[in-house]
């Protein structure tokens, strides 16, 4: 701002302070909560402050689930399978589309521009405009209740085709030329040159991808009935959802906090390159 | 009466730096003021300063007479034209005139008035309904001032207007802000790293340097009598030859190095004028304009040519003392000479040169200071 | 743009998008197809034989109550939780602007939502509004409001729209703050010298020269509200109470997994798809024509 009142500077802080409440309050309630013994949970209003029943709940939840009975498997294994998707379709996606959009940009070839709108089309079919069709097709081809049939569907995606597709074109005609002159072919190029500039893109698409593969949901629910295959986001519903018994709060809470920690570590942590990648992939 | 009075002004940032120290500068109504300097000597917060764009960290600021300190921007009844022109993007050549006075709920009617006669001055009569991203560099250049003169306020900051136009626009405009500036007649303070720009539209000059005036002055001053060395090497171009001497038993010439005379052994004496003798044998930076050094069969300074570069209408000879020890750079520095371009030197020649007393300046050897009297 | 520097080559081109090509075209095209070619089809009583019917499939599920419901839920959810994320995230931004100190601080602490899953959005959420043991709840009931969302639809669908909200906000507030940032800072100061106030230059000035970006967030938030939150929809209210939240998104996968008549739900994802496609045609449109000032 350009003026010096005080009270405008008060006023700034004082929203901004507000808006956090709102934003981290069910954070910390959530947290709260998975740290406090089922008794606890179950009289009253949900706690306003830490328990000590922190190391218990993590445990238990992790190893046991909610106990037997409540369809409700051990995290631990969830958790696993949460990675495995998130790796598998962050690195899927990035390694189609670089390879994608380097051939559209570097190369001259018939049908090159059918070949970019048909990809482009892609972005306007999201997996819930099409589930049943599509998850027909993954039955049919007996990819259900396999990792290949969670993440393969998911990895042709063309925001990353477009943003590395935009990338190349920024790169310097002359770094072809001269790579070409200098004898490389067109995979040396890519590799030697191309790929190591491009890398400050690929780690935030990775941080995007990553999240959007760890946050499947709906997809994961249909294609994974076996328990073996549960991811831990689409296993929470499970929980909330008990039939028979009324939810264990204490044990759902930290179950919630075991499955949203590891992809807001990763924003935390590359936040930089977050932020820009995002910013980049929606332009 | 738009008198500017800066009385010990100062600006100091949270993390300590110190970007004004100190300037203390009273501005006539109707005078044009130059703040010069390089990048970050402190010109540019000043000006902000007294725009209100910066907190005032201590001295004080009055504008006709009367503290401005603590007002904000828009009460302060001033105008500033910015480098990047800072044109409203979404408005039209004509809305962004008019939005200061909108502002200030200056009558439909006069706001008319008021921008259609700045832009029969600054030749915008056309553009009015055009968009900034319509116009060109000089354009958009001429409708931030524009939006300047409509406020009619008591003063016009400028922020090197000029330095975002190529070289032959900005020679015009130059002269027409110049033109402008003495038919309004409005105190302005203008801010620029470039000396042309400063000597040709200054009344005064303000030279300044990490934070501090090196000098106030009228143009001629700041040539002709430069308060330190910093100044007399920033104004002119090619910069003034600085170079080691010592002064001579009467204490009223100095002597330059070893092998500067027409041997080995003597060295060139020059008179300067003085007010009264000088401490014989102090040493002293001696300073000569390239452009005063003149080729004189009988002078006393001899110089070889290394390399002439040829100007057109002048000739610039880059030499070093005819008879120097070679090798030791205090004792011989490269000299430069400007000639007139019928001259017919060639590298490798030796000229001798003199210089009259008013051009030869003397500067202490520590701190720079001009030596009064000198 | 056409690069000048191109290899030459046909093999290693068509290779390279092999994969791409091949997904795209067995899991996106052959079932968008399927569910273009179903929505025109209807099944005969016992799911043996189909036979062509045109547009009769749209014409009940636009005359079918519980669709038009869902339309409104949809419509309602949409508006209320585009326009709540965005004026927050604009306020936000705007306080967040010019900080010097501490920006990254409320950045950081702003944004993670966008981590969370929607599902898990309205865990959290659900929980602090249980009930029976919510904290908000208390405070609500206390308050002397009868507050129990399982039971009241509109409550339901207040709920809904606010962890929605909660989640998009972080998204558009590093959109808004991207935006803000593009904003020369001397058009600003030259606002000031102009004689405009805080809160006249927001709104003659910065607003307007954010138009682009607050018309990119709003498609983009649309995009995201039909389809994202199915998620928070399934864990917090199932669709419930008796459809009072069942966005578009949900009743098509809630009709589909029942099974029973395959073209009504085709004819639906056909309709999500047209949506979808029209929302990214206008988002393209307006940014070439808008892009460059």
């Amino acid at each position: 701002m350009v003026e010096n009142r005080p009270w405008l500077a008060f006023a700034r802080h004082a929203i901004l302070a507000a808006g956090i409440l709102f934003i981290c309050l069910p954070l910390w309630i959530t947290f709260v909560a998975s740290t406090h013994d089922e008794s606890r949970m179950v009289k009253g209003t949900a706690p306003l402050w830490i328990g000590d029943h922190l190391v218990e709940n993590y445990r238990a939840v992790l190893l046991k689930g909610l106990g037997e009975g409540a369809n409700a498997p051990p995290v631990w294994p969830m958790m696993v399978n949460s990675l495995i998707v998130a790796v598998v379709i962050a690195v899927g996606k990035i390694a189609v589309s670089i390879l994608s959009a380097f051939a559209i940009v570097y190369f001259r070839f018939p049908f090159r521009m059918g070949f970019f709108w048909m990809i482009f089309v892609t972005l306007m079919l999201p997996v819930e405009v099409r589930i049943f069709p599509t998850f027909k097709v993954v039955a049919d081809l007996d990819m259900l209740n396999s990792y290949g049939g969670l993440t393969i569907p998911l990895i042709a995606s063309a925001t990353a085709t477009f943003l590395f597709r935009q990338f190349f074109l920024t790169v310097p005609d002359e770094l072809g030329e001269a790579a070409r002159m200098d004898g490389a072919g067109p995979m040396r190029f890519f590799k030697d040159i191309l790929l190591p500039l491009s890398r400050t893109n690929i780690a935030a698409l990775f941080v995007i991808q990553f999240i959007y593969g760890w946050n499947q949901y709906l997809w994961p629910l249909i294609v994974g009935t076996d328990e073996k295959y549960y991811t831990v986001v689409m296993g929470i519903s499970r929980m909330v959802n008990a039939v028979d018994t009324a939810p264990q709060w204490n044990l759902v809470m930290a179950t919630a906090m075991l499955a949203l920690v590891p992809p807001v570590l990763v924003v935390l942590v590359m936040q930089q390159l977050f932020v820009k990648g995002l910013v980049e992939a929606e332009k | 009466m738009a008198t500017i009075e800066l009385r010990d002004v100062r600006k100091t940032y949270p993390n300590g730096v110190e970007a004004v120290k100190g300037i203390d500068l009273a501005v006539a109504d109707g005078e044009l003021i130059v703040l010069l300097g390089p990048s970050g000597c402190g010109k540019s917060t000043l000006l902000r300063m007294v725009a209100g764009l910066e907190t005032i960290s201590g001295g004080e600021v009055r504008l006709a007479g009367e503290r401005i300190n603590d007002k904000e921007p828009a009460q302060r009844d001033i105008a500033m034209v910015f480098q990047n022109y800072a044109l409203y993007p979404h408005m039209s050549v004509f809305d962004n005139m008019a939005y200061g006075l909108r502002n200030r709920r200056t009558p439909a009617v006069e706001i008319e008035r008021r921008v259609k006669e700045a832009a029969e001055t600054l030749g915008l009569a056309e553009l009015l309904k055009r968009k900034p991203r319509q116009l060109s560099g000089g354009q958009r250049q001429r409708v931030a001032m524009g939006r300047a003169i409509v406020r009619e306020p008591k003063a016009f900051l400028f922020d090197e207007p000029l330095s975002n136009l190529d070289a032959k626009l900005r020679g015009q405009v130059r002269v027409e802000i110049k033109r402008l500036q003495r038919r309004l007649a409005t105190t302005s303070l203008y801010v620029t790293h470039d000396q042309v720009e400063a000597m040709t539209l200054a009344d005064r000059l303000v030279v300044m340097n990490s934070g501090a005036a090196e000098q106030v002055g009228t143009p001629e001053e700041v040539y002709g009598r430069p308060a330190s060395l910093f100044v007399a090497g920033f104004i002119g171009s090619p910069a003034m030859n600085i170079v080691e001497g010592t002064i001579g038993d009467g204490g009223d010439t100095v002597r330059l190095a070893k092998g500067s005379g027409s041997d080995g052994a003597t060295s060139a004496t020059f008179a300067f004028e003085h007010t009264g003798p000088l401490a014989a044998k102090r040493k002293v930076k001696v300073g000569l304009r390239p452009e005063h050094l003149v080729p004189d069969p009988a002078g006393l300074l001899a110089l070889t040519i290394d390399l002439v570069e040829n100007l057109g209408a002048d000739r610039l000879l880059h030499g070093h003392y005819a008879h120097a020890a070679r090798g030791d750079a205090a004792a011989d520095p490269v000299i430069v000479v400007r000639v007139d371009g019928t001259a017919r030197y060639r590298a490798g020649e030796t000229l001798r040169f003199t210089a009259a007393r008013p051009h030869v300046h003397l500067f202490d050897a520590e701190g720079g200071r001009r030596i009064e009297g000198a | 743009m056409i690069k000048r520097a191109t290899f030459g080559g046909l093999a290693l081109p068509y290779a390279l998008l092999l994969p791409q090509v091949v997904v795209t075209l067995v899991f996106f095209f052959w079932p968008a197809g399927q569910a273009l070619l179903q929505s025109v089809l209807i099944e005969d009583a016992f799911g043996l034989k189909s036979s062509f019917a045109g547009l009769a499939n749209f014409e009940s599920i636009f005359s079918d109550a519980n669709y038009l419901n869902s339309l409104r839920v949809t419509f309602v959810f949409t508006a209320a939780s585009c326009s709540l994320s965005m004026t927050v995230a604009l306020l936000l931004a705007a306080m967040a602007d010019r900080i010097i100190r501490g920006a990254g601080a409320y950045k950081t602490l702003l944004i993670w939502p966008y981590a969370v899953a929607p599902a898990l959005a309205g865990v959290l959420w659900g929980f602090m509004f249980n009930p029976t043991i919510g904290v908000v709840a208390y405070v609500l009931q206390a308050l002397g409001i009868k507050w129990n969302f399982y039971v009241d639809g509109d409550q339901a669908l207040f709920l809904v729209t606010l962890a929605a909200a909660w989640k998009q906000v972080s998204y558009n507030f590093i959109f808004f703050l991207a935006g803000l940032a593009a904003i020369p800072r001397s058009v600003i100061e030259a606002a000031a010298i102009d004689g405009a106030g805080p809160f006249k230059r927001f709104w003659t000035i910065v607003f307007p020269l954010l138009s682009p970006t607050t018309f990119f967030l709003l498609v983009l938030n649309v995009v995201h509200l039909f389809f994202d939150s199915f998620g928070i929809v399934h864990a917090l209210t199932g669709g419930g109470p008796g459809g009072d939240t069942e966005i578009l998104v949900f009743k098509v996968w809630s009709d589909g997994s029942r099974g029973t008549n395959l073209g009504s739900s085709a004819a639906q994802s056909v309709v999500l798809m047209a949506i979808v496609i029209a929302l990214t045609v206008m988002q393209f449109r307006y940014i070439e024509r808008r892009v460059h000032y």
